[in-house]
């Protein structure tokens, strides 16, 4: 069977200037169904680029973005259309994510409009099924966005990128911009979400402490190339590269019978 | 290391300008002793930054003091409008922000705006100031100090302009460094070599550090002691060691069960996190009681009538008329 998605020697490059700049230097990674890929790595690294390749935001140098076997960097735009319900994000700024002009109800029929799904009151019936699926009460879709908390607009963010009933859904630092606590309930949304509505995830984030709890398979990415993957329990206790490992020795864990990361200690001379 | 507080913050209570019932600070206290690290912890909205903001006397246009004091070596800073006491503030606290973008003039060379500080306080001579302005950047482990004194902010990456935020700070020899969350901006192994910097300066210098931060991990490995505060008020205070075996808010435990952490299994009802259920109570709402009741698994009809105040045996204080017994699991 072939993965939803796969990716091989995907090149990303930029003019800046005079030069030329490569963001994402021949990647290739494979998000099965049913899986939660992370793909982990430090600002600048590439891995938002890489993400709006995969969405068809972002035109590639090179390579091939296959979803379902199909080559999407080969579509044409009125192709690529087709393909769109089936691929679809969650950004990492709540607050900036969602027009401040539009009632939730509408926001969330857009994607709807857009891809002409059902008549007005078909619409209306799934706007509102969403809505309880991610858990706001279905009579806050009169209200805008900034009548939302943090936690709640990233749920709005997530009823929206479902509402096409995706079968790929990219989240982009979904939980970075919120505190702990919400942070937790929108995980395991995410995952109540994935098992009801058989979803795949590719999730990126710069932290892998929160990705271990969760992600099925870790790729790291580092300078536009993927250095390392596998289970995401086995690359936090066995790094095999040295910038995984770097990484790892800088995390502090919430546990103070651990001892401080290695990277923390002042004795130690900076590498 | 003194026992005597250096630096000592009383019952403070902040509001919003001209709407007494708009609580920002409902009554906060703390204390710092010198050469020692005070973690401040809390969400978004729970007022960790409003602290530090009036420590340091910077409080924002819309918002005022109503009671309180801080108290710095036994004299009280609350005098806002009085020349010595801003000068004390100035040179004997340190202050770093979350963002080194935002702390620093675009337009100025580093090196200038560190000098700027050192002309502002120290009055020393052209040459000498000069070269203390080097000798801040070669401490803060800037490579090429003399060079790097001449670049703007622009050509320095996140880490480099902490840096240079954190020998801004230390350039008049504070005896307090207020860090608010000084790494929230930079990616986890920057992080780490900022926490390092700051560990090294309070060994060579003895500053008091009060880190104020909403990362748990960040506060298990660095802080001394740490103070949880929640809707305005500090709900916990403990040695660090004890905060995280056995806390006793109910918040605490729900922040420490939330938080990501590979040695602990994911709970028996299935998820993967533990979920503090509900937000944050406006700072307009009037409860009566405890500010945590509508979203704590113990609370009581005792909880919504009255706000528990601080009690406990030792250091180890909580605020709550339940609090949590024994070892977190």
């Amino acid at each position: 069977m072939t993965a939803l998605l796969d990716i091989r020697d995907l090149h990303v490059t930029f003019r800046l200037g005079h030069g030329l700049i490569h963001p994402v230097r021949g990647v290739s990674l494979s998000v099965e169904r049913g899986e939660t890929l992370a793909l982990v790595g430090e600002s600048g690294c590439g891995k938002t680029t890489l993400a709006r390749s995969v969405l068809g935001l972002q035109s590639i140098a090179g390579g091939q973005i296959l979803f379902n076997g199909v080559d999407l960097a080969g579509l044409s735009r009125f192709q690529m259309r087709r393909f769109r319900p089936h691929i679809q994000c969650v950004f990492q700024d709540p607050f900036s994510s969602l027009n401040p002009r539009k009632r939730v109800e509408v926001l969330l029929r857009e994607p709807l409009d857009v891809h002409g799904v059902g008549d007005r009151r078909e619409r209306l019936r799934r706007v509102h099924e969403m809505m309880e699926l991610v858990g706001l009460p279905t009579e806050w879709g009169k209200r805008f966005p900034h009548e939302f908390s943090g936690g709640q607009r990233q749920r709005i963010g997530i009823a929206r990128a479902l509402i096409l009933r995706p079968d790929l859904l990219i989240c982009d630092e979904p939980v970075s911009a919120l505190d702990v606590s919400v942070q937790a309930q929108i995980i395991n949304l995410l995952q109540t979400l994935k098992k009801d509505l058989n979803l795949s995830y590719l999730f990126i984030s710069h932290d892998l402490l929160l990705v271990e709890t969760f992600a099925d398979r870790v790729a790291m990415m580092f300078k536009g190339e993927i250095v390392e993957t596998g289970p995401a329990r086995q690359v936090w206790q066995n790094p095999q590269h040295d910038f995984t490992r770097r990484m790892i020795d800088a995390i502090p864990v919430p546990d103070v019978t651990r001892p401080a990361p290695p990277a923390f200690r002042i004795d130690r001379e900076p590498q | 290391m003194s026992a005597a507080p250096i630096l000592r913050v009383e019952d403070l209570h902040i509001c919003v300008r001209g709407r007494p019932q708009a609580q920002i600070l409902r009554g906060i206290s703390f204390h710092v002793n010198a050469g020692e690290t005070l973690g401040i912890v809390g969400e978004s909205g729970c007022g960790k930054s409003m602290t530090s903001l009036a420590v340091m006397g910077l409080l924002p246009e819309g918002v005022e003091k109503t009671s309180g004091r801080v108290v710095f070596r036994g004299q009280d800073l609350a005098i806002d409008d009085n020349r010595a006491i801003r000068k004390i503030r100035a040179r004997r606290i340190g202050m770093v922000f979350q963002e080194p973008m935002a702390a620093l003039d675009p337009l100025y060379p580093v090196g200038k705006q560190v000098l700027e500080v050192i002309d502002e306080h120290l009055r020393l001579p052209r040459a000498e100031a000069w070269e203390r302005v080097i000798d801040l950047l070669r401490r803060v482990d800037l490579p090429y100090p003399e060079r790097l004194a001449w670049s703007y902010p622009g050509k320095l990456s996140g880490g480099q302009l902490q840096r240079v935020v954190i020998a801004m700070a230390l350039a008049c020899n504070p005896d307090v460094l207020i860090a608010d969350e000084p790494t929230t901006a930079l990616d986890v192994t920057v992080q780490a070599q900022i926490i390092r910097l700051i560990k090294a300066l309070q060994r060579e210098t003895g500053v008091a550090v009060v880190l104020i931060t909403h990362n748990l991990g960040l506060v298990a490995h660095t802080a001394d002691r740490i103070a949880v505060m929640y809707a305005g008020h500090k709900v916990e205070e403990a040695p660090t060691r004890d905060l995280f075996l056995t806390p006793r808010h109910p918040y605490t435990v729900g922040l420490l069960q939330a938080s990501p952490n590979p040695d602990r299994n994911p709970g028996s009802d299935g998820r993967l996190l533990y979920e503090i259920a509900g937000t944050v109570p406006s700072i307009t709402d009037p409860m009566p009681g405890c500010r945590f009741a509508p979203r704590c698994v113990s609370a009581s009809a005792a909880c919504r009538a009255a706000v528990p105040t601080m009690t406990g045996a030792g250091e180890h204080a909580v605020a709550c008329f339940h609090p949590a017994q024994g070892v977190l699991a």
